[in-house]
């Protein structure tokens, strides 16, 4: 079917799409939106006022457990040993080293693998 | 008067303003496109105050979302799209298009159910939802069958029979009006 449309439908459709007044119709619709800005702005003073004991409850525990983690990252694989190239293998004989060696091993898999296609 | 300080300003420039949250903006592109939202609207719906409640939640709904569109101007289409979109929601929820109305439940003479003060919106209101819908957005809202089918997720094929059979029935409905009142002028 083309897309022409019918003349007497397209008249009668254009007769009836006359200019509406609209000043009522506009004071509404803002009406409403400033309802919801207030609602909006309402609802983001109260998770502020929640924030603020939240934080101040969960601060403690918080930085505690990134200590615990920090500190387990940081535990040696293996004895740090006394020779002269300790120094320089020490960043990598502790937990996060190995973690992050793995990390960038899969990440070059990966890669790889979806690279050889195109 | 409120608003206008953007009264004639380009529309794509009061399009940006209103998506960084200027009121005034906003309240301009209301006052600029309301009419042509409440007519699609009352072209859909059966009655004036249904559509102005839809064409009210359209622009709420721009309200909300008008600071993800990125282009401009393409503001025009969007509108209509979020226009379709609300009708669409409102018509779900009465399950009007699942219910798969034929055209034919209601095959009955203009005339005899709104008398001599039949217009164009009485008789799309005689027709099936979704060919209502796919008709008006042809015929008032100007969009071509593709876009019909983009806006409203139907199939190409389903759109383009809905407005084949909604157009013909529609020239029977407003022919059976134009007899019935050119009788009761005679008589």
């Amino acid at each position: 079917m083309s897309e022409k449309r019918h003349p007497n439908l397209e008249r009668l459709f254009a007769a009836a799409d006359r200019e509406l007044a609209g000043e009522e119709f506009v004071a509404l619709v803002m009406q409403r939106t400033t309802a919801l800005r207030r609602r909006k702005l309402a609802a983001v003073l109260v998770a502020a006022l929640l924030a603020v004991p939240v934080t101040w409850l969960a601060a403690g525990p918080f930085v505690e457990a990134l200590l615990s983690v920090t500190q387990a990252l940081l535990r040696p694989l293996a004895g740090s040993g006394q020779g002269i190239t300790s120094p320089a293998v020490l960043p990598m004989n502790t937990v996060g080293g190995a973690l992050a060696l793995a990390a960038l091993a899969v990440r070059a898999a990966v890669r790889r693998l979806f690279s050889r296609g195109g | 008067m409120p608003g206008a300080t953007y009264a004639t300003t380009p529309e794509p420039l009061v399009v940006r303003l209103a998506g960084r949250g200027d009121q005034r903006a906003f309240e301009e592109l209301v006052r600029r496109r309301q009419s042509r939202v409440r007519n699609l609207m009352r072209r859909l719906s059966r009655d004036t105050s249904l559509a102005d409640d839809l064409a009210q939640q359209v622009f709420i709904r721009v309200w909300r979302t008008i600071a993800q569109l990125q282009d401009p101007l393409r503001f025009p289409g969007w509108l209509k799209r979020l226009a379709v979109n609300v009708w669409l929601q409102h018509h779900r929820k009465l399950d009007a298009l699942a219910a798969g109305e034929a055209i034919e439940d209601h095959d009955r003479p203009v005339h005899d159910s709104v008398g001599t003060a039949i217009d164009i919106d009485h008789a799309l209101a005689l027709l099936p939802a979704p060919v209502r819908l796919c008709l008006v957005l042809s015929y008032h809202a100007e969009m071509s069958h593709a876009e019909i089918a983009d806006a409203t997720a139907l199939p190409l094929g389903t759109v383009k029979s809905h407005i084949r059979r909604g157009t013909e029935r529609l020239e029977t409905l407003l022919a059976a009006y134009a007899n019935g009142a050119s009788k009761e002028a005679m008589s």
